[in-house]
């Protein structure tokens, strides 16, 4: 129990080390934030001295930062300089989405690299395993943006079959939304299979190589039940962890992505605002992607101590 | 295109009695009975910003403005002058103008639009962005419930393209009393469409208006749409794309590398149209280094026009030899040849005018531009430019919004954009070149400039005021206020089931008259 | 026992493996073509060539890779960008690097409360999305590649200070540095002649990774239009740009975007190899 309380207390540090880290990096941006912002509309001298008011500008750096961490701790974001939405709205507005567009990029990934990385795991040093393996490393090496410019180009200007950029809600048309999220979620599950196709083989390999596999195979068990019955089963343990990592980058806003085919989503939110410098709005936008973040490792890290006694147990031993 | 000689009869001096009561503007319904109805999906690449017609808002904006709003006066492909919330006008005294109302309009909030509305929107308009426009108007005055008198102290001939404006629209003075700043999120007018629902960065939803007062040629009621709905699509290409996978009907601005494309497409109508716009740079001239006129002409003569249009442009574009655009009644194409520069750089000249500031080896600046495709390439063409003769550019590309922002802050040493373009010299001059003017960021001043534009809007006829122009504009780019680049072309392209868009070359889509065929 | 710089032996066994063989190859082909390559290839990556007739040439015509919009020679270009990414991604990582391992082992030699601090700093670093930390970084230090270089080494700080402190606790609980201590060895002598040996090459292995994932962020921040401006080229803002043109020149993206990958492979590559290699637990295939 003392140790959940620990991780807890942990989680909170590292909050807090975040939202300091936000708030100094931010305020390192150069350009006053009103006079930016300012210019779309009339400006008039009241109403820019109204909003630093509002906004809190007027006061001292650690003053600021006392309000914004007090603000923090009762669970209010504040409110965007721009608009004056409040910023948990636009976040619950966004977030959706992005997790729709990371959960569907992590099944798109597992689809290919769970059964991709068992069979290179099968064929170790065949052909077959190499030529899965250069796929992957060529899947990892090229940046998202290109590989989506050639799903682009692929879809759109040469089978002209999918939209190309847009979202459309959920609610209010499901088909229309799968057809406009399935592109920018290939393009991330193509990043992700690269990854995982070899953390998988890795994690079977591994499997393949223990003693109940050779006890296994020496008993006379056919190989393809030896791999999927027994190896396949146990490496998902370790590989679960490297999902959840993955699954954290992944959600993490695919910042790119998300701009180049108009996704609303986590991520766009934040470098919208950055070049802004709506203060508010990126600063709970990174607040939540690092809690996010966290989270995930932190439930993946318990979930390994469960799955794998032995990993819980030397833990403890090493005094973590 | 456009017809100077229409124009020549508007604008001559005394008025125009327009006795027309009830009459509808000049257009023909559809071809054939066509079932109205239908939504028109339009893609557009900028985000909204607000649909308050006298705030300072964008190109984009005023395409909500214009379909959600009527203003007094309209005008056609001609540009002349023509009826709509007023049915008709007098010229009272030469000071006074006095209009006749449309009895029969009702806002979107089911208040009536009277001489109180009218009143109330045109002081708006006077106390907005633009207002230094209506800088002649005195007074409004309510005569009775569809009649005004705007009074003026001094003759105002060009009040009638004024309010055909839309930074002077009638909005519905309860709704607006009653939203205050918010009213660009929530417009209420009398326009053909009404708002459904608005989010800037990502649609636009009008839905018809049903008790909008116009009726067509036949009779019919007008809008023949039952919707519009702008979708804001960041990427040019991907936009182009989605016109070309049925995901919208119509384009709004086609890129231009993608005008060829959409052109071989049987299914696409591609419509190519002049402006009177320009793509320019802006000299900030109250600060260094382009508060020294020889480093601006420099420039202005360094400048390779041609080369940029048959590239950049890809074509689709002219040079610009200064202001004053081949589609302007006050156009003289001798300027062509025989202005200061032509459409080729005169480098010996530019070299001239450093040496004569004294920078013989070139100097520095920053130029600040948007980072779309077009202007990313002009810059650095520019770049290229104008290093031959020694100066060195500094780009820096930003988003249109923070463009904007520096412009309108004047935080810029020499900042390039596009201006969509008027109908009429009198909303561009003072605008742009009359110290203080509205559009003037960059802090020009030259008081026979402000002489000779303020006596091209109280002349009597239209040969005088092109000649007063003419002489204007000379000044100006012999001052070399801007770098004037190129007159662009306005570039549509939409499914051919659209039918009834007509392409004024203003930027502005007139949904009332669109109909969808199957 | 004590590595002191990757050994002929543990080379051979880098480049002997077919994943090293052939990323060792590539890398040399990607580096000669980086370094050497814009002295040798005639064009110029700035020049630009006006007029209808040079623009938007296509590949294998008068210029092998084809023409841009603005008629400058893509092949060029892609060269010099390809330079800059890995001249860029080095001094990034090299940063990185050294202030990451400085402070990890710092923190493992020191412990107590500027250890914890140190821990939960970079924890808090690492909880960061990596491209919103390196976008922040990158727009406060404004646009030029000190932007880029500086945002990239923030992002690779916490990784080489928690693989530096991992390994410096490990190495000072070793018996030898025990016993080096009661035998009157200086604290200098022994990080010099033990710590510093035995974190070199995790450290290494860790760089190369590093260097790959650099590339391909610095190809990010460039693309979003951070970093190097224009007119100069950078592989990402290159692709940025051919966008615009994809209907109608897709070869404009292809070859920026060959260069970028060119890159990361021959790097992943090595650094697997590299990692295998020195992992005695990945003795298997």
């Amino acid at each position: 129990m003392s140790g959940l309380l620990k991780r807890a207390v942990d989680l909170v540090v590292v909050m807090l080390c975040v939202a300091t880290m936000v708030f100094v990096l931010l305020r390192a941006i150069p350009g006053d934030p009103v006079l930016i912002m300012g210019g779309l509309d009339n400006i008039d001298a009241a109403a820019v001295e109204r909003a630093r008011t509002e906004m809190g500008l007027d006061r001292s750096l650690p003053e600021q930062y006392a309000i914004w961490v007090g603000a923090l701790l009762r669970g209010d974001l504040g409110a965007s300089l721009r608009s004056g939405s409040r910023v948990g709205t636009l976040i619950a507005e966004a977030l959706p989405i992005t997790l729709q567009l990371g959960g569907m990029a992590l099944l798109i990934g597992l689809a290919i690299s769970v059964p991709a990385g068992i069979a290179a795991a099968r064929r170790a040093g065949t052909a077959r395993d190499a030529g899965i393996t250069a796929l992957a490393i060529v899947g990892i090496s090229t940046p998202p943006f290109v590989i989506a410019m050639a799903l682009i180009y692929l879809f759109a200007v040469v089978l002209q079959a999918l939209p190309t950029s847009g979202y459309v809600p959920f609610a209010e048309d499901p088909v229309a939304n799968l057809r406009h999220m399935i592109l920018p979620a290939l393009t991330l599950g193509l990043v992700a299979a690269g990854v995982l196709v070899r953390m998988m083989r890795r994690c079977v390999l591994d499997e393949l190589g223990e003693d109940y596999v050779r006890l296994a195979r020496s008993k006379g068990i056919p190989e393809s039940q030896v791999t999927y019955r027994h190896a396949a089963r146990n490496a998902m343990i370790p590989f679960v962890t490297i999902v959840g990592i993955e699954a954290g980058i992944l959600l993490s806003g695919a910042v790119i992505t998300e701009t180049l085919f108009a996704v609303p989503g986590l991520g766009r939110l934040m470098v919208d605002n950055i070049n802004q410098r709506d203060y508010p709005v990126v600063q709970g936008a990174v607040l939540v992607t690092a809690i996010i973040y966290v989270l995930i490792n932190s439930g993946v890290d318990a979930l390994y101590a469960i799955l794998d006694p032995r990993v819980g147990a030397r833990a403890r031993s090493r005094g973590e | 295109m456009t017809s100077i000689h229409a124009r020549r009869d508007i604008l001559k001096a005394g008025g125009v009695a327009l006795a027309a009561a009830g009459l509808p503007l000049a257009i023909g319904g559809p071809a054939q009975a066509q079932a109205a109805g239908g939504t028109l999906r339009i893609g557009v690449q900028e985000n909204f910003a607000s649909l308050d017609p006298y705030k300072r808002i964008g190109r984009l904006d005023y395409n909500g403005v214009i379909n959600v709003f009527d203003t007094l006066v309209t005008y056609g492909k001609d540009y002349v002058p023509q009826p709509m919330l007023a049915e008709s006008w007098t010229l009272v005294n030469p000071t006074t103008w006095r209009f006749s109302l449309r009895k029969d309009v009702v806002f979107h909030d089911d208040t009536p639009f009277d001489a109180a509305a009218a009143k109330y929107s045109v002081d708006k308009a006077r106390a907005g962005q633009f207002g230094s426009q209506f800088r002649a108007i005195s007074e409004v005055i309510v005569v009775d419930a569809s009649t005004i008198e705007v009074r003026c102290s001094a003759p105002f001939p060009t009040i009638l393209v004024q309010l055909a404006q839309q930074y002077a629209s009638m909005v519905s003075p309860k709704a607006y009393e009653a939203a205050g700043d918010n009213f660009g999120r929530q417009p209420v007018g009398s326009g053909p469409f009404k708002l459904q629902s608005f989010e800037p960065n990502r649609q636009l939803v009008l839905t018809r208006n049903d008790k909008y007062w116009r009726k067509d040629a036949q009779g019919r009621a007008m809008p023949y749409l039952a919707g519009l709905t702008w979708r804001v699509m960041p990427d040019g290409e991907t936009a182009s794309l989605a016109l070309q996978n049925n995901e919208i009907d119509f384009l709004y601005a086609v890129p231009l590398a993608f005008a060829g494309v959409l052109a071989r497409n049987a299914n696409l109508v591609v419509d190519e149209a002049p402006t009177v716009g320009w793509e320019y740079i802006m000299f900030n001239c109250s600060t260094a280094p382009f508060d020294n006129r020889h480093l601006r002409r420099a420039l202005q003569l360094a400048v390779d026009r041609q080369a940029i249009v048959e590239t950049v442009s890809f074509g689709r574009a002219r040079p610009a030899f200064g202001p004053i655009t081949p589609g302007s009644w006050a156009y003289d194409k001798s300027i062509e040849t025989g202005g200061l520069y032509g459409a080729r750089a005169a480098k010996d000249a530019a070299r001239r005018e450093l040496a004569a500031a004294g920078v013989p080896n070139g100097f520095e600046f920053t130029l600040v531009h948007p980072s779309s495709s077009t202007f990313n390439a002009m810059a650095q063409a520019l770049q290229a430019q104008l290093g031959e003769i020694g100066v060195k550019v500094n780009l820096q590309g930003k988003q249109i919004g923070a463009v904007l922002d520096d412009l309108f802050g004047s935080k810029f040493q020499a900042l390039m954009i596009d201006w969509g373009g008027r109908i009429d010299e009198a909303l561009v001059f003072p605008a742009f070149f009359g110290t203080g003017g509205g559009n003037n960021f960059g802090k020009y001043s030259n008081p026979e400039v402000d002489r000779l534009v303020a006596a091209a809007g109280e002349a009597p006829d239209i040969a005088a005021r092109s000649r007063l122009y003419q002489q204007a504009q000379k000044l100006i780019t012999e001052d070399s206020a801007h770098v004037w680049l190129t007159v662009p072309s306005e570039i549509k392209a939409y499914a051919r089931r659209v039918r009834g868009f007509v392409n004024f070359g203003d930027w502005r889509l007139r949904a009332e008259t669109i109909t969808l065929g199957s | 026992m004590i590595a002191l710089a990757p050994s002929a032996d543990l080379l051979r066994r880098i480049f002997a493996s077919p994943m090293g063989a052939i990323g060792g190859a590539l890398l040399a082909i990607v580096l000669c073509a980086a370094i050497l390559g814009p002295l040798v290839v005639a064009g110029d990556p700035l020049r630009q060539f006006l007029r209808p007739d040079r623009i938007f040439l296509p590949p294998a015509s008068d210029a092998l890779f084809g023409t841009d919009n603005l008629g400058r020679d893509v092949l060029a270009r892609v060269l010099a960008g390809m330079r800059l990414s890995l001249a860029l991604a080095t001094a990034a990582v090299a940063v990185g690097l050294a202030i990451g391992a400085a402070l990890g082992a710092f923190a493992g030699l020191v412990g107590g409360i500027a250890d914890r601090i140190i821990v939960r700093a970079m924890d808090a670093l690492m909880a960061f999305p990596v491209l919103i930390l390196a976008i922040a970084v990158a727009v406060a230090f404004g646009r030029g590649p000190q932007g880029i270089v500086v945002a990239v080494a923030f992002v690779n700080v916490p990784i080489f200070a928690r693989l530096a402190r991992s390994q410096t606790l490990r190495i000072v609980a070793m018996p030898y540095m025990t016993a080096a201590e009661i035998l009157g060895c200086s604290l200098w002598r022994r990080l010099w002649r033990h710590l510093i040996p035995n974190l070199f090459n995790p450290l290494i292995v860790q760089g190369t990774i590093s260097l790959s994932f650099a590339v391909l962020i610095e190809a990010g921040l460039s693309f979003l239009g951070l970093g190097v401006q224009a007119p100069r080229p950078a592989l990402g803002l290159m692709i940025a740009e051919a966008k615009a043109f994809i209907g109608i020149a897709p070869h404009l993206v292809l070859f920026p975007s060959l260069g970028i990958v060119a890159i990361v492979v021959a790097l992943n590559l090595v650094g697997d190899a590299f990692a295998e290699a020195t992992d005695p637990r990945r003795a298997r295939p």
